[in-house]
């Protein structure tokens, strides 16, 4: 997962590109010719002391390695930001980015 | 049971530790709707999100940026902003998608209703997206053909 978060004139803006298959389990494998089990994100958080400034609730509609971008007001310059993630299968990570 | 001091001191942060795990952040998060996410007819999404079917359309204050015309259905960027006052949600749907809904936005208070991301379209399709504000919704959608199916790899 990459983050960026920059601050100009008070708002600050966030950029995160998450590395993830997002399979929808519609998908056949061309080789066993099985269907690959539904893999994809159902909940990425953006924390910012201490308070949500983004939750989002994603399905397999949302393109593989997904991408999202989006922009909050009260950060500063050197607060951290914390991204978290879930998929369908439990698998989550969170990482912490400071406001450039 | 004694409970002396080594005990107590024991109990006492173990409970605090409990205590000190944030629970008003988990008080304000929705849980992931199921219900909508696998619903396969817009109207049953909607119904399931929402709980309402009655949504002003063509709203003025939703803005979209996509696409006429997309090549692949792959990876299709989108972006909305709103100027709605005291907006608390945004969803995104796809019409012909075998699942319509394709992602639902909670935007709490400070937070700039301009969001970007990138989404598969199966077919030529109607995208829509609904804004809740102060307990109302409002839509905007725009139709988009794609020449290739999106929803394979």
């Amino acid at each position: 997962m990459r983050v960026k978060a920059k601050i100009e004139h008070g708002v600050t803006y966030v950029r995160i590109l998450v590395d993830h298959p997002m399979e929808t389990g519609q998908r056949i494998d061309t080789e066993t010719s099985e269907l690959i089990p539904a893999k994809y994100i159902q909940q990425l958080t953006c924390e910012h002391s201490g308070k949500f400034v983004l939750v989002a609730q994603l399905g397999t509609g949302v393109s593989k390695n997904p991408y999202l971008a989006f922009s909050f007001k009260g950060g500063k310059k050197g607060d951290l930001i914390s991204i978290r993630w879930n998929d369908n299968e439990g698998d989550s990570l969170v990482i912490n980015e400071t406001i450039q | 049971m004694s409970l002396n001091r080594r005990h107590f001191i024991r109990f006492f942060t173990a409970t605090t530790a409990a205590l000190l795990i944030p629970v008003h952040l988990f008080a304000t998060v929705i849980p992931w709707p199921r219900k909508a996410f696998s619903a396969t007819k817009i109207d049953n999404a909607y119904q399931s999100l929402f709980n309402s079917n009655s949504i002003s359309i063509n709203s003025k204050q939703i803005r979209l940026n996509l696409p006429k015309v997309s090549k692949t259905g792959h990876a299709v960027a989108v972006n909305i902003k709103s100027t709605l006052n005291e907006i608390e949600s945004i969803s995104l749907f796809i019409k012909n998608n075998p699942k319509p809904l394709v992602a639902t936005f909670q935007i709490p208070e400070g937070t700039i209703a301009d969001i970007s991301t990138h989404i598969r379209i199966h077919q030529t399709s109607t995208l829509i997206v609904v804004a809740k504000a102060a307990g109302e919704l409002h839509s905007k959608s725009q139709n988009i053909r794609i020449l290739s199916g999106g929803c394979g790899e």
